[in-house]
Parts: structure tokens; C-alpha cells; sequence
């Protein structure tokens, strides 16, 4: 049985657009299968293809994501994704903005007693 | 469901959802390179083909399958409203015989079209085609 954490999917939804763009510029350039082991590497395991290509999709009609297909050895080939500068001003904002808000949430979960 | 069937009912999914045909090639081309990578089972992988077509925003292009569903609806429409325009309003009577042979040439011509629907509704980009056909 896996010991891995089964997050709500409503707390993914709002957080994989970001993570999947921060992977995509760490490495440059990545494609979906890469991006999904590399989030599982990192700590949010369990997160598939049928959940990615769909972030991935809008990212790019989003314009934060340009791609490109290479071809492979008699199959399909790859497309490989890189950030727009659009999509680095978005990561870098809502990279931000969440960890504001993570930090006064924790504040909150960690209060004790009750307010004065 | 095999592969090959995972592919068509995405497909229609996705030009259900009114995505450009370039959309639908790309989509299937990048489903079918993640598959090679992984060896998994499409529906292990993405889900229902259904279910994984409607995680992408909804387009605003007609697939030709689409229109030729309209088509047959329109046909049928058009052919029952013209019997009865010439029965009811006309009174021009084609006959028993005659009465039935409208209807089935109506019911078939309506059943072409909506099978020609059918077919271009799931049918595969050439390349991914024949890269399925290879590797069955």
C-alpha cells in the first residue's frame, strides 16, 4: 500500500498550473511525461497525464507556455514546452501571492486559544 | 476498449467539444507519445475518453461531422414537413405504396447521413492512424 498523501483535489487544481509551470522552467524545456515524474519527485505523486496535458493545454492558449514537437524514433515524437515571458511574470506573481497566503493560513491553523 | 477505440471516442469527444481539427491532432499525437513512454493503458492513463475530453476548455469550431448531423436533421425535418405540407395542405396523396417508399427513402437517407456523421466524428489524423495500425 503507498504511504503517499492523498491531497484534496480542489487544494491540486489550485496549485498545478504553477507547479507545472515552475517545473517547465527549471529544466527550460520538458514535456508532459517529464513533467509528470518530476512533480512526483518532488513530493505530489499520483498526479497523471490526464491531468497535466489539460494545465498544460490552457498554459499555452494562456500564451504562458509556447511548445514544440521533435521528432522521435518512428513514433510520435515529443513536444517540449518553454515559459513565454508572459508566463514568467505569471509564475513569478502567483508563486507570491500563494506563498502570502499559505503563510496566513498556517498563522491561522497554528493560532491557540481564542482571539482576545 | 482497445487502443485504437480509445482514440476514436476521444477524438469525437474532442470535436464534440468543438476543437479545431489542428487541436484534435495535436492532442492525440501527445496522448499517443505519452503512452509510448510509458506502456500504460490509455484508459489506466487519462480516464474515460469522455470524461478526459471534457478537461479542455470548449472551442468554437464546427467539425465537419458536426455539420453533416445537422445536415441529417435538417434533411429529415425538410422531407417529413414537406409530406405533410403536400398531404395536409395540398391534399396531393402519394398512396400506400408510395407513402411508404417516401418514408423509407427519408429513414435511409437520414441514417446515411448520420453514419457519415458517425465515421468523420471519430476519425484519426493519417499519421497517428497508421502509427496505431503498426503497433497493434
Amino acid at each position: 500500500m503507498s504511504d503517499d498523501p492523498k491531497w484534496p483535489s480542489d487544494w491540486i487544481r489550485a496549485v498545478l498550473a504553477p507547479c507545472i509551470l515552475q517545473q517547465v522552467q527549471t529544466r527550460n524545456e520538458s514535456y508532459g511525461y517529464q513533467i509528470v515524474q518530476d512533480l512526483g519527485a518532488r513530493g505530489l505523486p499520483g498526479i497523471g497525464g490526464g491531468t497535466v496535458y489539460p494545465v498544460l493545454n490552457r498554459l499555452e492558449a494562456d500564451g504562458r507556455v509556447r511548445s514544440e514537437w521533435r521528432e522521435g524514433n518512428g513514433g510520435p515524437g515529443r513536444k517540449f514546452y518553454s515559459i513565454t515571458p508572459e508566463g514568467e511574470t505569471w509564475l513569478s506573481e502567483t508563486s507570491g501571492a500563494w506563498q502570502d497566503f499559505t503563510a496566513r493560513v498556517a498563522a491561522i491553523l497554528t493560532m491557540e486559544g481564542n482571539p482576545a | 476498449m482497445t487502443t485504437l477505440e480509445y482514440f476514436r471516442a476521444l477524438a469525437l469527444g474532442l470535436r464534440q467539444r468543438k476543437l479545431s481539427e489542428d487541436q484534435v491532432a495535436d492532442l492525440l499525437r501527445e496522448l499517443q507519445s505519452h503512452l509510448q513512454e510509458t506502456g500504460a493503458r490509455p484508459e489506466d492513463a487519462f480516464g474515460s475518453p469522455k470524461e478526459y475530453a471534457e478537461r479542455f476548455p470548449k472551442g468554437s469550431t464546427v467539425s465537419r461531422g458536426s455539420k453533416i448531423g445537422y445536415l441529417a436533421a435538417a434533411v429529415l425535418m425538410v422531407l417529413i414537413g414537406a409530406k405533410v405540407f403536400t398531404g395536409q395542405v395540398l391534399g396531393i396523396s402519394l398512396g400506400f405504396p408510395g407513402t411508404l417508399i417516401y418514408l423509407g427513402a427519408t429513414v435511409l437517407l437520414t441514417f446515411a447521413l448520420v453514419a457519415w456523421s458517425n465515421v468523420l466524428q471519430r476519425r484519426l489524423p493519417e499519421r497517428i492512424a497508421e502509427d496505431l495500425s503498426r503497433r497493434k
